[in-house]
């Protein structure tokens, strides 16, 4: 019987790559350029963050806006220095035996979702404690503040649970 | 953008490690091509974004070629590079997708998606729903199946994935009675 789908799966058509050796370098150029590419976007929404969290800090009349301000900043600076950490100390490797390499792609993985919901908490800190600090501090303004926060909290939280997600298989392949 | 693909560019001279990282390349696709192209279809069910898997999978062998030192075989090097990049794209597939993959030990539990009718006699019907069965694991379970399918024995399939004889044995039993329930079961 398995020789059958042994069969039947080494006798389908496949797609083949007709790609001679001068399509693969101009291929390796884009992604080349679509990394850097890449490393851009992230340096520019760090750079967004840390402008909007200094323009807070700076408008700020009380010190609780401050520190709200002071947090955005710091979640915008460690950003890009953090994912840079991650893929010097991740590296992947192509020709590692699959289940090492695959541990480590899946590492990779959950770092990169912990880095990004640690970054949601704490803009949404910094948001919250510049909102405490510059309104009037009544039920409208509290109902404002959930309002902002609560939303990009809850989806921290998801990707906080995928996150350890990886990490729970990461444990299952350690095992075998 | 995945570092597999990351490469400098460079021209070729007779005799220069580029040659030979060039000439094992063009030995590899030839000898290797129709099942690479069989693996990515284990790994990406969009027949486009298939044909990307592909080339990418293509330029990470042809990368890896700079340091091969032959120290396991060409099949054993290539299937590594090919499982390895094509396991990155799963997962990044899968986080944009916001898909939910399955190990060996789920796949067992979930009911068969059986076309309608009893009777499935056509072979592109069958090798749809191995592929569709195949394209719902983990990638390291899929590396397995893969690796089964093409008819490598257990010491190859350990040279590749670096588990142990006892655990390949044991998938690979997992994965026959899985086939075979669902397949003789269907009709």
């Amino acid at each position: 019987m398995s020789n059958v789908f042994q069969s039947l799966w080494q006798h389908q058509e496949p797609p083949l790559s007709q790609m001679s050796l001068e399509v693969i370098r101009e291929r390796a150029d884009q992604a080349l350029a679509q990394d850097r590419k890449y490393k851009f976007v992230g340096i520019f929404t760090a750079g967004i963050l840390v402008a909007c969290f200094s323009l807070f800090f700076l408008v700020s009349e009380t010190t609780l806006g401050r520190i709200g301000g002071a947090v955005g900043i710091s979640a915008g600076v460690s950003l890009p220095f953090r994912a840079h950490r991650l893929t010097r100390t991740y590296p992947l490797l192509a020709v590692a035996l699959c289940i090492d390499a695959y541990r480590r792609i899946l590492r990779r993985e959950q770092k990169a979702l912990t880095i990004c919901w640690q970054t949601m908490l704490l803009v949404q800190l910094g948001v919250a404690l510049n909102l405490l600090g510059d309104s009037r501090r009544n039920l409208w303004a509290g109902v404002t503040i959930l309002a902002t926060v609560a939303p990009v909290v809850v989806f921290a939280f998801l990707t906080r649970s995928k996150a350890e997600a990886y990490g729970r298989r990461i444990q299952e392949l350690d095992r075998l | 953008m995945s570092d597999y693909l990351r490469v400098s560019k460079a021209g070729s001279e007779p005799g220069s490690t580029e040659a030979r990282q060039d000439r094992q390349y063009r030995e590899a696709a030839v000898q290797f091509g129709p099942a690479l192209g069989r693996l990515a279809i284990a790994y990406e069910a969009d027949a486009d974004i298939r044909g990307d898997l592909l080339q990418d999978i293509h330029l990470a062998i042809w990368r890896s070629f700079a340091t091969f030192d032959g120290r396991c075989s060409l099949k054993t090097w290539v299937y590594r590079v090919a499982h390895n990049t094509a396991a990155s794209h799963v997962l990044r597939r899968t986080r944009l997708k916001r898909q939910t993959l399955v190990t060996l030990d789920e796949l067992e539990q979930l009911p068969d998606c059986r076309p309608a009718g009893s009777e499935i006699a056509a072979r592109r019907q069958v090798l749809d729903r191995v592929s569709g069965m195949i394209q719902q694991l983990d990638p390291f379970d899929r590396q397995i199946i893969v690796a089964y399918l093409e008819d490598m024995d257990a010491g190859a399939i350990g040279e590749m994935t670096g588990l142990s004889h006892g655990a390949i044995a044991t998938r690979i039993y997992r994965i026959k009675s899985i086939l075979a329930r669902r397949f003789q079961q269907g009709g």
